[in-house]
């Protein structure tokens, strides 16, 4: 049973942020753990910084910048190759992870054969109290959510099945990547950037398989570390992509059933950023939205293979789609 | 057609303004449910420990009530558990589904077997159960992330079987009401109604000793396992006062259309008279007719029974010689009647076989216990009358055959509760079911259930003769109701049901933090007491009245 895990870290620009994010992965005490680093085309010797600093690590440069999407999916084949990889770990820049996190993963996971995406309590990288995330998960007005984000920690909230994990700190199953309809794409590389891993987890929550919060596992993630000196271009991002992650994932009917909220959480959300003199912000996400309905023909074959694919049933689905899942 | 005061307008809007009150209630349990949730009480009980077993017969249940349920176990906190699911659907979806229930944790065996019927399915998988404890679920039904962690922490002080408080969930999912918070152990209520029913896990070698459920009494077998379990085996019995599981109201289940079917009041009849005759009791067991699930047990009447009638004021005498002679009109069934009152009562008209005993009124408790000669007595202390004629046949019967001190539900003309008992409260003894209607349906179950409760007020009880003196020999000449807190098992009757009131929600429970909750009860704890004998004996209306 193949049971190492490879650690799959995706940066741009970011060299301040990996000593302690590559030094995190290295510091594990599952000792069963390779590091892969995917160089998006960075303009500083992020690079040359890794070789010298941390040379065990295998260091994977597309030439350009691909996106997290496909960056990551760029890591995942690199690291499949080894056939002992039965684990894949994703890790943002701007996280770390507790030295303890991939062994309570995989201990978890030992006995769940159907887990797809797993992960531990993502704290705020600063103050420890406070969570980042959870869990993922669509809402019912159809926006892409962080479960949890910026509570105070008061108990473990797993073990728990959830819609889905954030995939700052999240691990990946082989046996999940190998069953998916897409074969070599496993995050979306239409979506650039935002919004890939919720299509993921919702991927894997439609085909049936299982994604959980595991406890005593902990991250801490910093939070848009790579685009926040961008926020309208987080925000454009999320929109566009909210569309194509809808349409492509959920029955029919429930979009049906979905429309009247998902057009009330919008106005919501412009009206919220013109009270608050953000008018830049709420002109991108109004450009946003309409160009990801522009860009839905892209996604119709994607929409019919997982319409075949799907197996859960839709209530259950909705029920799922809550604040604590 | 005439017209009836208040037809249009007070009636109308007092029943709709009844109506929003307990809509408000409902969704503020809720509210508070939905926090519940998420409590999961600090302790240092281990996660992992004695192996607890699972039994869900499955059959054909909607897909996504399945998951539900099986997700609700995977995602249980204590970790030492193994979900045995039987696979017993006869739609070829259900069992896929089932079957690929095992591949979500490594935990889960699915045990395939042809439907035979509820029994021989749940038979089928105790016999693969592995667990030193047994918890049984239905296949629809959720439970809390904590429920499996409390119950394993309490059979690990010692107890045998281990119950929880419940409430209901709607079909999809979304909104919890209708709690039970559940009193403690009630033998007497348990023969009145299965109360006990979810969640109950109980440790796996009584369920051998008694041989698993018996196909004979399906659609009550789980009442009557649980009634064969506590005669054979005697566990203790622990209750758990929280709420830790959710029923669903589906339309396949139980809840919604029981009284259809009448197989199922016919094995709960034959599951309780079972009982009855295991622990000697002579009396037959009946289900109460349009009430689905409550049972009643008809008992063998005494042939003799003494009525003591307590000290009358001298203002009241006339009234309590009208009364005294209404109350001996209303029943029939004894040979021997003996009355002992003071001497207002020479005037009486006797019928053939009632004798009359006078006691002077300077010993008046004492003499009288000295001087019962029924196997039964009743003590009036308030002039109250039965609703039918059977009311007196309950208290008596069940006080002849349990050896109890039995006390009936005093109502008033509107059926308002008066008297239902006393029970230990945030202050001391209190009253309970204040505010409630005969046949309510409160949080705290049917207010005429058969409880047991700690404390009665002494306006109407029934003992066996050598009780009885033994509590009128201790009573002064006003009597208390401190005197009766002492009996060990107080029951009380209502004219058609006889209830126990026991309640260990009650008992020590502070609202903050143990995640109870009881709005009704919230007064408990506001300093307005009421005084249990505020409407008095007559006794004591006549001497203030005549200062």
């Amino acid at each position: 049973m193949p049971n190492k895990v490879a650690f799959i870290i995706v940066g741009w620009n970011n060299k301040d942020l990996l000593e302690d994010c590559i030094g995190s992965a290295d510091q594990q005490n599952y000792k069963h753990v390779s590091v892969y680093y995917v160089d998006n085309g960075s303009k500083d010797d992020s690079v040359e910084y890794v070789k010298k600093n941390f040379p065990h690590v295998i260091i994977v440069e597309p030439g350009y910048n691909t996106g997290f999407a496909k960056g990551n999916n760029i890591g995942i084949k690199e690291a499949l190759k080894d056939p002992e990889v039965g684990y894949i770990a994703l890790l943002n820049s701007d996280a770390r992870v507790s030295s303890e996190w991939t062994a309570k993963l995989v201990e978890f996971c030992s006995q769940k054969p159907r887990a797809a995406l797993l992960q531990g309590t993502t704290f705020d990288y600063y103050d420890h109290r406070v969570i980042d995330s959870t869990h993922i998960y669509i809402s019912h007005n159809g926006q892409g959510t962080q479960g949890n984000w910026r509570h105070y920690y008061q108990r473990e909230l797993g073990p728990r099945k959830v819609f889905g994990p954030n995939a700052a700190a999240c691990m990946i199953t082989r046996a999940f990547i190998e069953a998916q309809p897409f074969g070599e794409e496993l995050f979306d590389e239409t979506m650039f950037m935002y919004l890939e891993d919720v299509d993921l987890a919702t991927r894997a929550t439609i085909m049936g398989w299982d994604n959980y919060l595991v406890p005593g596992a902990s991250a801490y993630h910093m939070g848009s570390a790579s685009s926040g000196k961008n926020p309208g271009f987080s925000l454009y991002m999320t929109f566009r992509n909210n569309s194509a992650l809808l349409y492509k994932n959920l029955p029919a009917k429930m979009l049906i059933k979905m429309i009247p909220d998902i057009i009330r959480g919008d106005i919501d959300t412009l009206r919220e950023l013109r009270r608050t003199n953000r008018q830049a912000a709420a002109k991108k996400v109004l450009k946003g939205r309409i160009v990801g309905l522009f860009r839905l023909p892209l996604f119709i074959l994607k929409r019919r293979k997982m319409s075949r694919a799907r197996t859960i049933p839709s209530q259950y689905l909705w029920n799922l789609m809550k604040k604590g899942y | 057609m005439a017209i009836r005061r208040g037809q249009f307008i007070l009636t109308p809007a007092k029943k709709l303004y009844k109506r929003r009150k307990l809509a408000a209630l409902q969704h503020a349990y809720h509210a508070w449910a939905t926090q519940n949730e998420e409590r999961c009480f600090g302790s240092d009980f281990p996660i992992k420990g004695p192996l607890v077993s699972i039994v869900v017969p499955v059959y054909n249940p909607l897909a996504s009530d399945f998951m539900s349920m099986v997700y609700s176990v995977v995602n249980q906190h204590y970790s030492s558990w193994e979900l045995i699911l039987v696979n017993a659907s006869s739609d070829k979806a259900s069992r896929r589904l089932t079957k690929q229930a095992e591949l979500i944790d490594s935990r889960i065996i699915v045990v395939d077997h042809d439907n035979k019927g509820i029994s021989d399915n749940t038979n089928a998988g105790l016999e693969v159960a592995r667990g030193e404890y047994i918890a049984f679920t239905d296949h629809d039904d959720l439970l809390h992330a904590c429920a499996l962690h409390a119950c394993v922490e309490a059979l690990s002080k010692g107890a045998g079987l281990v119950y929880t408080d419940e409430d209901k969930i709607k079909a999809d999912g979304s909104f919890y009401f209708d709690p039970f918070f559940k009193p403690g152990w009630s033998p007497d209520l348990l023969r009145n109604v299965n109360y006990i029913n979810h969640l109950t896990v109980v440790k796996s070698e009584y369920i051998k000793r008694v041989k698993g459920l018996r196909g004979e009494t399906d659609g009550a077998q789980d009442f009557d396992m649980l009634l064969r379990i506590i005669d054979v085996c005697e566990p203790e019995i622990t209750h758990i006062p929280r709420v830790l599981y959710h029923w669903r109201a589906a339309a396949s289940s139980t809840a919604s259309d029981i009284g259809t079917k009448t197989y199922v009041l016919d094995a709960g009849t034959h599951a309780l008279q079972g009982h009855l005759d295991r622990t000697g009791v002579k009396a037959k067991a009946k289900a109460i007719a349009n009430r689905p699930g409550f049972y009643e047990c008809a008992y063998k009447l005494p042939s003799s029974v003494t009525i003591v009638v307590g000290p009358v004021g001298e203002a009241y005498k006339l009234l309590a010689r009208t009364w005294l002679q209404d109350l001996l009109g209303s029943f029939s069934e004894y040979e021997k009647v003996q009355i002992i009152a003071g001497e207002w009562s020479k005037e009486l008209e006797l019928k053939q076989g009632t004798s009359l005993t006078q006691v002077e009124d300077n010993k008046f408790w004492q003499d009288a216990a000295k001087n019962i000669k029924g196997e039964v007595a009743v003590c009036f202390n308030v002039a109250t009358l039965p609703r039918d004629k059977h009311a007196i046949n309950k208290i008596v019967g069940k006080a002849y055959g349990h050896a109890s001190v039995v006390s009936p539900l005093v109502i008033n003309e509107r059926n308002m509760i008066l008297d239902a008992g006393l029970v230990k409260g945030g202050q001391g003894l209190q009253p309970l079911f204040t505010e409630n209607h005969v046949s309510e349906s409160t949080f705290f179950g049917t207010t005429e259930w058969v409880r047991n409760i700690d404390g009665l007020t002494g306006n109407v009880f029934a003992a066996q003769a050598s009780t009885m003196s033994d509590i009128l020999s201790h009573a002064t000449n006003q009597l208390e109701h401190s005197a009766f807190s002492k009996m060990p098992i107080n029951s009380l009757v209502v004219d058609g049901m006889a209830l126990h009131v026991f309640m260990g929600t009650l008992r020590d429970a502070p609202l903050a933090d143990k995640g109870h909750f009881n709005p009704q009860l919230a007064r408990a704890y506001a300093p307005n007491v009421v005084n249990a004998s505020a409407w008095g004996s007559i006794s004591e209306r006549a001497e203030r009245d005549a200062k």
